[in-house]
């Protein structure tokens, strides 16, 4: 029950932050839900940042600090700069609540309860199966509670990334037990946050059918939803990945730079998920910077200072993670460049070899395996059909973000470790990060297309 | 003339003119369209098609207990007794069942002893299934090879029990399997179609494929893009002839929508009955109880949980191609430092920030069914059997 504890903590904190940025939406649940992400991600990464750029020992002082910090950047930016009698322009007034019709959306909200009732129970429920033979992702949480940081346990953090190792250790520090399964509880809080977040949000900008059919939607694809169920960290960062993502098409929808700061934000924490995080987050987040410098000649609500202010937690987690395990276990690409300069033997066939059958892993691992469920197959239909349209009507970058996550998942599957994308072993769990923001693209565009007024013949 | 759905939304908002929110409300819920509502049909067809096909099969012949112990190979001795075949298992032992042509295999078993049964195809894919945890007293296995996708008409099951202790086969009953190839294929395709999900140590990285016919290659995905391509179509058509105009939106996402739907309804099927779905509170209980692929492990976890102090500094003794029990153990333990021991070594390292170190550190030793001695100095303090226990420094 201790995890309350962190639940609790983490969540305020999350909310004294959104108020501090004034990112808050007003809707009960979807602030609850923002507060735990952005909650837990900033202890992740504040206690990393003490720890490794300061050298402070991660005690519970330490730990009370971290909590107490946006308490007092919000009390801070209260007295500096109050806040203007601005319009409430997500207030309740355009909430809508009940999908319709109820005899279409009753059984997309049953299955939707029934996934998440099975997966938030397995998940809770099963102990830690570990990993490989190498390594148990799941232990970082308990090295950071033992804060006892040498070579070896620091190469496992580099790999865990800084939320997912001090997260789950917050209630643990503070009580000085360590229950194992609170890695498990913060994973299934994060999936269940990520359904309680695109129902509500969709529910109180007045389309709750989107936000139904989006957690069916996500919920609809396998290997994510057992993912979910385990102590890994890929679900985590798809589901960050994915939220920012719902808030970039809300943004391209109703074109409230709050909504893009809030996307920045959710892209930022997702980089402080495993050691990929900050390069899968660079990849969403372009098209959407791209939009707002494009944008921000015509909307002078746009600025660029707060939004250089967003993406400084990036700079401190990079800091943080070289400071602590070194430039080439932060950055392994680094190291692949060095190796290239060498001109080193290369350990694997040349890249134009296996062209054709990595070009055959990704076919099977889209289209057949199931492990994606259906999504690929309607993501090309949808795209095929639509995207000439969005084109041209501007709104294409989106799905300019979803192209730029699947390409970097192409090529980091094969040029980085092919010999895991032709054995099929890693590429269905690579294309998590695609596939969450790839199915709400799908249900946004679906469900604008279809609530579209139809042309008079 | 029929009217289009948009015609029907504007003349329920001009009709509804009482509040603004009223009108919003109407004007979003282009979902209310008639043309959606057939989709909700098609998106329930799926459920319940899926779900009705699902029946058990049965009709097992039993087989006597002379031809059992004819068919009966393994490398632990075994021999018939009044109340059935009994096998002395040390450690671990292979149990092969010589019965070509079975579909389904049911043994009732007696342990006298805890032990952890698994089982694949003799001539198939070298993976263990169905990993089951069996106390002590009767229980009854029940094989489907049909389930495997390397089955032939002459595969046999062959039975892998881990642990040490007696094992009673009271009696034993198959389901032949059918004897024209055609009909064997089919019932192949069929078995491995509604096989339900296998969780292991690479379910994290891909589930089980999506077969529509395994013996021919087929998959799922692609019958139901097909499908859904077709229903695309007609609803395309459909609203064509009847509203003389395009709602290509509509059509896509009829077909999306079903695709999914249906997926989604095989998903169910299959997953389902793979995850734990009652809640445990107990965080210990979870341990001993749900480790689903290693059943084993879980009483020896939560005993030595019980039993070690937070600050005992442990090692594990496993036969050295068990990496799965020390980290279970290593994991489970921290953060007491937790070694696995290697005869023959001296220095002793475990899971990341564990220091190395040697015999003389260690306080206690766990014996994860090794078959080593316990190194001296050590004695047994408390043991589920006699090769899965806790010994202390004496």
């Amino acid at each position: 029950m201790s995890f309350f504890l962190t639940l609790v903590l983490a969540s305020a904190a999350g909310l004294a932050w959104l108020r501090a940025l004034r990112l808050e939406t007003r809707t009960l649940a979807v602030d609850l839900a923002l507060g735990w992400f952005v909650g837990g991600a900033w202890f992740g990464l504040a206690v990393a940042a003490l720890r490794f750029l300061v050298g402070l020992a991660y005690t519970i002082p330490l730990a009370m600090l971290v909590i107490a910090a946006p308490f007092i950047a919000w009390g801070a930016r209260a007295l500096l700069a109050p806040r203007s009698r601005a319009p409430r322009t997500e207030s309740a007034s355009s909430s809508r609540w009940r999908p319709r019709p109820g005899w279409l959306f009753v059984p997309l909200a049953a299955y939707v309860m029934v996934m998440a009732y099975a997966t938030a129970t397995h998940g809770i429920v099963t102990p830690t199966n570990t990993d490989d033979g190498l390594r148990v992702r799941a232990l970082t949480p308990i090295l950071a509670f033992e804060d006892r940081w040498n070579g070896e346990t620091r190469q496992v953090l580099a790999l865990a990334g800084s939320l997912p190792t001090w997260t789950p250790s917050l209630a643990w520090r503070l009580t000085g037990r360590v229950d194992h399964f609170h890695v498990n509880y913060t994973v299934v809080s994060h999936f269940l946050g990520l359904l309680v977040l695109l129902v509500s949000l969709a529910a109180s900008r007045g389309f709750p059918e989107r936000g139904w059919v989006g957690a069916f939607a996500v919920l609809s694809l396998p290997l994510f939803v057992y993912h979910c169920t385990s102590t890994y960290t890929d679900a985590v960062l798809a589901i960050h990945v994915g939220i920012g993502f719902l808030f970039f098409l809300e943004y391209d929808r109703a074109r409230d730079p709050r909504d893009a700061q809030r996307a920045l934000l959710f892209f930022v924490l997702a980089s402080f998920v495993k050691r990929e995080g900050g390069t899968v987050a660079a990849c969403a987040a372009l098209p959407l910077v791209m939009l707002l410098l494009w944008r921000r000649r015509h909307d002078a609500s746009i600025r660029i200072r707060s939004l250089l202010l967003l993406l400084s937690p990036v700079l401190l987690d990079l800091a943080t993670a070289v400071s602590s395990v070194g430039m080439v276990q932060a950055f392994p690409v680094t190291g692949l460049l060095a190796n290239a300069a060498q001109a080193t033997p290369p350990s694997s066939p040349p890249v134009s070899e296996l062209r054709l059958e990595a070009a055959q892993a990704f076919h099977w691992a889209l289209l057949r395996s199931g492990n994606q469920g259906m999504l690929y197959w309607i993501l090309a239909a949808t795209a095929l059909m639509r995207l000439p349209f969005l084109v041209r009507s501007g709104r294409c970058m989106p799905f300019l973000s979803v192209a730029s996550l699947f390409a970097l998942s192409v090529m980091s599957s094969i040029w980085l470790i092919p010999q895991y994308t032709l054995d099929q072993s890693t590429v269905h769990r690579a294309l998590l990060v695609v596939s969450v923001p790839a199915s709400l693209w799908v249900v946004a565009t679906l469900s604008e297309w279809c609530s579209e007024k139809p042309a008079a013949e | 003339m029929s009217r289009s759905p948009c015609h029907t939304v504007d003349a329920r908002i001009r009709r509804s003119t009482r509040t603004h929110a009223r009108r919003r409300a109407l004007e979003g819920s282009a979902w209310t369209e008639r043309g959606v509502r057939h989709a909700g049909l098609v998106l329930l067809a799926p459920f319940f098609m899926l779900t009705s096909a699902c029946a058990p099969a049965s009709d097992a012949t039993p087989l006597e207990l002379e031809r059992l112990v004819s068919c009966l190979r393994s490398d632990a001795p075994f021999g018939p007794t009044p109340d059935g075949v009994l096998f002395e298992i040390t450690r671990s032992a292979f149990v092969l069942v010589q019965l070509p042509g079975a579909r389904v295999l049911e043994l009732d078993l007696d342990a006298r002893d805890p032990l952890c049964v698994s089982w694949m195809l003799h001539d198939g894919l070298p993976r263990l299934r169905e990993y089951r945890a069996l106390a002590r007293g009767p229980a009854t296995v029940r094989l489907d090879l049909s389930r495997c996708p390397d089955w032939r008409s002459e595969s046999q099951p062959l039975l892998r029990f881990a642990g040490t202790g007696q094992l009673l086969v009271t009696a034993a009953r198959f389901v032949e399997a059918p004897g024209d190839p055609d009909s064997f294929q089919a019932c192949s395709d069929r078995g491995v179609f509604w096989a339900p999900e296998e969780l292991g140590h690479t379910t994290i990285n891909f589930l089980r494929p999506t077969t529509w016919s395994a013996s021919r290659s087929t998959w799922l995905a692609d019958r139901l893009a097909i499908t859904a391509l077709g229903l695309c179509v007609v609803v395309g058509v459909g609203i064509r002839l009847a509203r003389r105009r395009w709602r290509l939106g509509l059509a896509l996402a009829t077909g999306a929508l079903f695709a999914t739907a249906a997926h989604d309804a095989y998903f169910l099927v299959r997953m389902l009955p793979a995850l734990e779905l009652v809640p445990e509170p107990d965080p210990e209980a979870r341990i001993r109880d749900h480790y689903s692929f290693a059943p084993e492990l879980g009483p020896l976890v939560a005993l030595a949980r019980s039993t070690l102090g937070p600050e005992e500094r442990v090692g594990i003794l496993a036969q050295p191609s068990d990496w799965f029990g020390p980290e279970v153990l290593g994991f489970n333990l921290a953060p007491r430092p937790c070694v696995v021991v290697k005869p023959g070594e001296t220095v002793f390292t475990g899971l990341a920030g564990v220091k190395p170190l040697q015999l003389e550190e260690l306080d206690a030793i766990i014996d994860s069914n090794s078959g080593e001695p316990l190194p001296s100095g050590f004695r047994t303090v408390v043991e589920i059997d006699p090769h899965r226990s806790i010994a202390r420094r004496l």
